[in-house]
């Protein structure tokens, strides 16, 4: 299997499966795929664990019920997923003890061996997030798996016990090492006129976080005011 | 999908990435339907269901566009439907509004 990220802004991640070779997305992620490609749709495809609640698992993490594999069948295959925003398509290596934690719209695709489940659900940030919840995706096992980041992407080194607060938003991705907790800003007058809120996550190290510029809170933010008002 | 004939100079704009692919007579790609950007139009476009019924009902949707060669296809990486999905559950719903507190407390 070979992976390629076409295009800068929007990418497209374009693969070259042979046959047999297998990948598992999200259901309703598929871009565009050769005749060669058989899909199989389930709550266990790609070999995931955790049944039916895990499957719900997933779902309150912001992503779907079902997972579809991909297989190529009878030859080799081409299979595509696009990226949903303005951003980047990061290969991850994934290895026992080399987990990773994903904003809830960040896995693509991943290879067999590889599990995707839900992170957590910071129960501070539960009901309080904008209804929505505050969660993560979290990639273990062994294999290879693709993430989108959305909008251009800063990379830290934090060593032990250095901490990051970061608006829960930006925090695209950090190695399971690093330590997350969301932590309310100190001083009344930043919580209510700071504009940032009262939450801010802090992430602590060791290990490595990826920021993203980009959200999808804030771009919705941003068109509102230009939508229609329902009502 | 709009179509363009006759004699003299179009221009058209595709979202996103745009990728291409020069499909042999008899070779099919299979796309979901907001990623076809454009196509010549010896190239034969047919709306397929997905073989499956779990794949059906509970993967991409019913259907997939069929587009099958001779001919070059342009695919789009951004789709507005994505997009609107995408920030569909950010955006303020009338049944569900927060108010002052909850646009507070979710940070803006």
């Amino acid at each position: 299997m070979e992976s390629k990220i076409v295009g800068t802004v929007m990418p497209v991640l374009e693969m070259s499966m042979q046959p047999n070779d297998k990948v598992f997305a999200e259901s309703g992620q598929l871009a565009w795929m050769s005749m060669a490609m058989q899909m199989q749709t389930s709550t266990s495809a790609g070999g995931q664990q955790g049944g039916f609640l895990g499957a719900l698992g997933r779902a309150v993490a912001g992503g779907t019920l079902f997972m579809t594999e991909y297989t190529a069948v009878g030859g080799p295959g081409l299979l595509a997923f696009a990226a949903k925003l303005p951003g980047q398509i990061l290969p991850l290596q994934i290895a026992p003890g080399q987990g990773y934690m994903v904003h809830r719209h960040g896995f693509m695709c991943a290879t067999l061996g590889v599990q995707f489940s839900i992170g957590f659900q910071q129960r501070l940030g539960a009901g309080i997030f904008g209804g929505t919840g505050f969660r993560m995706q979290r990639l273990q096992g062994q294999g290879q798996a693709w993430v989108e980041l959305h909008g251009e992407v800063v990379t830290y080194d934090l060593q032990p016990g250095n901490t990051l607060r970061v608006h829960p938003g930006h925090v695209g991705m950090y190695q399971e090492s690093v330590q997350f907790n969301i932590t309310t800003v100190p001083g009344i007058q930043n919580a209510f006129f700071g504009g940032s809120g009262l939450f801010l996550a802090s992430l602590t190290g060791p290990g490595r976080v990826w920021l993203q510029s980009m959200t999808m809170q804030h771009l919705a933010h941003a068109i509102q005011e230009y939508l229609p008002k329902a009502g | 999908m709009q179509r363009l004939l006759g004699q003299g100079q179009a221009w058209v704009e595709l979202n996103g990435e745009v990728v291409v692919y020069d499909l042999q007579p008899g070779n099919t790609l299979r796309v979901h339907p907001g990623h076809v950007g454009m196509y010549q139009d010896t190239v034969q476009f047919n709306i397929t269901t997905v073989p499956g019924i779990s794949n059906a009902l509970f993967g991409t949707g019913l259907f997939l566009a069929a587009l099958t060669g001779p001919g070059r296809v342009w695919l789009q990486s951004m789709t507005l439907h994505n997009l609107a999905h995408a920030i569909w559950e950010y955006l303020p719903h009338t049944e569900s509004s927060g108010g002052l507190v909850g646009s507070l407390l979710s940070g803006g």
